[in-house]
């Protein structure tokens, strides 16, 4: 009772001038000025809720008893609820999946995204503009150029009689097979990633490296820096937050371990590092139908949560959040 | 002078820079002279020389190239391809304009509200099966249109056209208000001329998207594969080794050419648009990018 006396008119106790009231709209004015704007916003609600939202709903599939006969609504619940999370941790399968996935993000993370800000760096330092124009030209094409024509270019380049082969004879190595053996699968993947989506990389970083103050550069010169100086203690540093939201971006693909590319790529002799949930649920997609929804729900969930976690941790840290 | 000059500068780290990008620029090339050349081989000689850089002269043959568009399969997946691609396009960028200017009206009741509408699809999806359930639901599945529709609409690209027109001078479109253009005509003769640069950078990524795009079918055109594009022709011929019986021809004869020839073929359009497109490109990408 006490608490509720005290806390009347908080802007009185305050002294505070009460705040100016806004000039009211009626709903109806603002119905009038701004509904041009909601019926240019239609076309992408009828589509995300037809493409998006309700196929959100269809995730219900991982706690019924699917038949087709009756669709996703009619089908009755299954008991327990969660069967089809239970199957599925029980499965050797997935977690050979998740492992990989896992494993492969892993080694993205270590060489592959550290590779862009090291080409962007470096690629400022080239004085030529007509060469660099060139050089962004060339590097930038792979990332446009589809996995499944990639995977034909490299099936061609990496076979037994390939060009890469023949060089490791030359050199005194023995023929490797990149497809069928565990290990050079793996180095092919993260090689090819990184030659793929590097010029696109590199934009990003790029366009943070021009946006840099060029007084910081001639103050360093004053101090009687090199350009060693110059990219450590100046490129690197401006282009911190650019590296973080990057860094977001990334994990929030913790679990997707690139459909396309492995799909294409993989035989049955290295499901053992490269079955992946995306090509798990891929191959599986008619005959598994909850255990496969189960496992997308697993992985949206988990990827909601790390973005929305270290995008947390990247304000706090100071740095800007990607919204 | 000036150049020999310019040249003298360099100290050792600038030719090494300049060394290094060199032989990134010859790794990246080598895989598509080593597709052309085996493209117009002779079948006996490409499959002996598959490392070949250059064809030699006196095994140069055309008929690859001949083949694939005589081929019914290959030249109809073409057709439904290119359909596709200018279609999702269209619907892409249409989209992405309309809505990305009624976000950037930082007046609009609900704006927040239809912000995160959008945005909650970019960090959030059904998963592929449920989407697929949902998708044969409609009964798409199997037709034309499942090939475009789907993916047609994307949040990110509504976001970054909502950046890019935040980053337009607010008193432009004052000036077109008081002039008496009412919403539409100001998006139409003032936005778009103004958003040339993101409007082409959104057209190449939807375009080479589409055109790269081999799930869709894979996943919703097993039952008519009459409308397959040429992605999945091309998967089944040169990545899926076991099948294939998809093109009719015979490929004993033109084996190696044939499959290098489609490779090339599908490089082509994308090292295109890319090329047409790319004074757009980074000028969208980061204008687009930058947080309001």
């Amino acid at each position: 009772m006490t608490q509720e006396n005290i806390s009347v008119k908080p802007e009185v106790v305050m002294g505070q001038l009460p705040k100016p009231e806004k000039p009211k709209i009626s709903i109806k004015d603002k119905a009038k000025k701004y509904w041009p704007y909601y019926v240019m916003f239609l076309p992408c609600i009828v589509f995300l809720v037809l493409f998006s939202y309700i196929p959100m709903g269809g995730i219900i599939v991982a706690f019924k008893d699917y038949r087709l006969l009756k669709g996703i609504y009619g089908s009755p619940f299954i008991d327990p609820i969660f069967t089809h999370f239970i199957d599925l941790f029980e499965s050797p399968n997935f977690w050979r999946a998740f492992c990989n996935t896992l494993d492969l993000f892993a080694l993205r993370l270590v060489f592959g995204f550290p590779y862009p800000i090291f080409l962007a760096v470096l690629f400022n330092e080239l004085k030529c503009a007509k060469y660099a124009k060139f050089v962004q030209t060339i590097l930038f094409i792979p990332y446009f150029i589809s996995w499944v024509v990639m995977a034909g270019m490299l099936k061609t380049i990496f076979n037994l009689n390939g060009i890469v082969n023949q060089l490791l004879q030359a050199m005194g190595f023995a023929k490797v097979d990149f497809f069928q053996t565990n290990v050079p699968f793996l180095i092919l993947t993260i090689l090819s990633g990184m030659l793929k989506d590097s010029g696109y990389g590199m934009i990003i970083y790029l366009a943070a490296i021009t946006g840099i103050d060029q007084g910081l550069y001639e103050a360093v010169e004053i101090d009687g820096g090199n350009r060693g100086h110059k990219m450590w203690h100046i490129t690197l540093p401006c282009i911190k937050s650019t590296i973080a939201i990057q860094l977001i971006l990334s994990l929030s693909g913790i679990l997707n371990g690139g459909l396309d590319q492995i799909y294409n790529t993989y035989s049955t002799s290295v499901y053992n590092v490269a079955d992946i949930i995306d090509t798990y649920v891929f191959r599986n997609i008619s005959e598994e139908v909850e255990l496969g929804t189960a496992l997308g729900l697993f992985k949206s969930v988990i990827s909601l949560g790390l973005i929305l976690i270290s995008n947390k941790i990247a304000k706090l840290l100071g740095g800007e959040g990607i919204w | 002078m000036v150049k020999s000059k310019r040249l003298k500068s360099y100290n050792l780290f600038d030719w090494l820079v300049v060394a290094f990008f060199g032989l990134l620029v010859i790794i990246n090339l080598v895989p598509i002279l080593n597709v052309l050349s085996l493209s117009i081989s002779e079948n006996g000689y490409a499959l002996v020389n598959m490392s070949m850089l250059f064809p030699s002269f006196s095994h140069i043959q055309f008929m690859s190239y001949v083949a694939v568009f005589k081929s019914t399969a290959v030249y109809t997946s073409l057709l439904v391809s290119i359909l596709i691609t200018a279609a999702a396009t269209v619907i892409h960028v249409v989209v992405a304009i309309l809505s990305g200017y009624a976000l950037s009206i930082k007046t609009l009741p609900l704006r927040r509200t239809l912000m995160l509408f959008v945005l909650i699809t970019m960090l959030f999806s059904g998963g592929l099966i449920p989407t697929y359930l949902t998708i044969c639901g409609y009964g798409l599945d199997n037709t034309f249109w499942v090939m475009v529709l789907p993916g047609a609409v994307s949040a990110y690209s509504i976001i970054l056209m909502k950046n890019f027109i935040l980053n337009i001078p607010s008193s432009l479109m004052e000036a077109s208000e008081l002039d008496g253009a009412n919403p539409f005509q100001t998006l139409l003769y003032l936005i778009v001329p103004l958003s040339v640069p993101i409007i082409a950078t959104l057209c190449l990524f939807c375009a080479i998207g589409k055109w790269n795009d081999w799930q869709t079918a894979e996943v919703y055109m097993q039952e008519n594969k009459v409308w397959w594009p040429f992605m999945n022709v091309l998967q089944n011929l040169v990545v899926d080794t076991n099948s294939q019986d998809v093109v009719g021809v015979d490929l004993s004869i033109l084996g190696e050419p044939f499959k290098n020839a489609l490779i090339v073929i599908s490089i082509l359009p994308v090292t295109v648009m890319y090329l047409f497109t790319q004074k757009f490109l980074v000028k969208g990408i980061f204008l687009g990018s930058v947080k309001e």
